[in-house]
């Protein structure tokens, strides 16, 4: 009897002092799937439940600007994929996007007051690094690049018209390919993964079918080559026209997408193996 | 939530405008990143960019509305997930320290006050501590905004079983902040 009490006044204190029954945290349907959509505050979630609604709120919190830092290579990746089929080669702009850039133009005229340069330097990768890094997240979709991919963006200027800012990588798998592996050789075990978010590096990353596949894929420069460093430090693409002729010779025994290599392709949803993207012959 | 303009933009990225793509990565990216850095937080970036590949890849085939695009990126990004788990064969599971949540030393309303500070990274951990299968439908819930028959269509199980697991899920994080709090208020009463 007296242990049984004793037992009893044990679990009290074990027990939080909500005062609720034996299980204190029972959740009705509604209420959990109102707070699973996100539509109720923690203020007036039950209050057993009030910290959990805490977190779930702050794992909903509006976006940051550091989730969106890889916006450049994704449109970067974007393009390359979408110039290497026919009927997206030609963007067609839609005057519904206009709105969307509007905000991009006020933030242009803050940038413009802020450097002589203005958004024209910024559109060319001229201005200082952390202008440029502004002008890259605020344009970032109008095609200004970032302060890291100034090599790149200028690689590209130099042999190409200047009609076009889109930022892309040369094509690896044509002329570019040997000084693009050179480049990356040069650059392993140093500021490798920093260099492989250039839109050039991504590009070859795109033609060896993964940023895994590269060593693969260049075997064939790099091997024998002693001055890596010098090579890579002045290699330039010798031309950025796309390849599209010799893609199709390329890719049967150059790039060798999901053989080698353990990136498997187009197990996705939305898989689009290369082989079955259209050929860039026709 | 891009709304009317969704067909037009989906339309215009199909045809290859890179602006109209950038919409869609700043809309979809953010929630994307979170729910990976839940289910495979060292790989987390990494999966983001094989998924927005596959996406640019995948984008003319596509056919629907935001609410099916906003799954399809999600089951695409799952699919890469699951590769990389069958590439890795075993990788060993990243346990939450304890510490991730940093209130939990604190009691009562000083918690209260000082959760709402809580980082979203340090909450994202925190959801990451759950079983996987209860961290990963919470996570496609909270941070995806996807409702529980997307949801169940996203990890192909049935709606009942995700609403479950959800729910478990929450009760279990429930527990956890819970039992951190009591356990310093039972501190605080010995040193009184």
């Amino acid at each position: 009897m007296s242990d049984k009490d004793a037992l009893d006044d044990e679990m009290r204190h074990m027990r939080p002092p909500s005062g609720f029954g034996p299980d204190h945290l029972a959740l009705d349907e509604g209420t959990a799937e109102r707070l699973l959509a996100g539509q109720l505050h923690p203020a007036d979630a039950p209050p057993e439940y009030r910290r959990a609604a805490m977190v779930l709120a702050a794992a909903a919190a509006p976006p940051t600007l550091d989730e969106l830092a890889g916006e450049y290579q994704a449109v970067a990746a974007f393009t390359a994929v979408a110039r290497s089929i026919p009927h997206r080669a030609a963007p067609r702009r839609q005057p519904v996007l206009t709105r969307f850039v509007s905000f991009k133009l006020a933030a242009a005229a803050a940038i413009a007051a802020l450097s002589v340069a203005g958004v024209a330097g910024a559109a060319t990768g001229t201005l200082p690094d952390p202008a440029q890094r502004v002008a890259h997240q605020m344009l970032g979709g109008a095609g200004v690049p970032g302060p890291d991919d100034h090599a790149a963006q200028t690689a590209d200027d130099k042999s190409s018209t200047k009609s076009d800012h889109s930022p892309t990588g040369p094509d690896a798998t044509g002329h570019a390919k040997a000084g693009l592996c050179r480049a990356w050789a040069a650059g392993q075990g140093g500021e490798n993964g920093k260099k492989l978010d250039a839109a050039a590096f991504q590009a070859l990353a795109e033609a060896a079918g993964g940023a895994d596949g590269i060593a693969d894929y260049c075997a064939d420069v790099t091997s024998g080559s002693e001055a890596h460093g010098q090579e890579g430090a002045t290699a330039t693409p010798s031309s950025t026209v796309p390849a599209a002729r010799e893609q199709g010779a390329d890719n049967g025994q150059g790039s060798g997408q999901g053989e080698g290599s353990d990136h498997g392709q187009g197990t996705g949803a939305g898989g689009a193996p290369a082989d079955t993207r259209p050929d860039p012959k026709h | 939530m891009i709304g009317a303009d969704f067909d037009a933009i989906l339309a215009a990225a199909k045809h290859g405008d890179e602006r109209a793509f950038a919409v869609l990565y700043r809309e979809l990216q953010p929630p994307l990143l979170r729910y990976l850095r839940v289910i495979a937080p060292a790989v987390c970036e990494d999966l983001a960019s094989e998924t927005w590949l596959e996406v640019a890849r995948g984008l003319d085939r596509f056919e629907g509305g935001e609410a099916g695009f906003r799954s399809w990126v999600f089951t695409v990004a799952r699919h890469r997930m699951v590769d990389l788990r069958r590439r890795e064969a075993r990788q060993p599971a990243i346990p939450v320290p304890p510490d991730a949540f940093p209130e939990r030393s604190d009691a009562g309303d000083a918690a209260d006050a000082a959760l709402t500070a809580i980082s979203t990274r340090a909450a994202l951990a925190l959801i990451g501590g759950l079983p996987p299968d209860q961290a990963e439908v919470v996570a496609l819930r909270i941070v995806g905004g996807l409702d529980v028959a997307q949801v169940a269509a996203i990890v192909a199980k049935r709606p009942g079983t995700v609403r479950v697991l959800s729910h478990r899920g929450l009760r279990r994080l429930a527990e956890l902040l819970e039992g951190g709090v009591h356990a310093s208020g039972r501190g605080g009463a010995v040193t009184q």
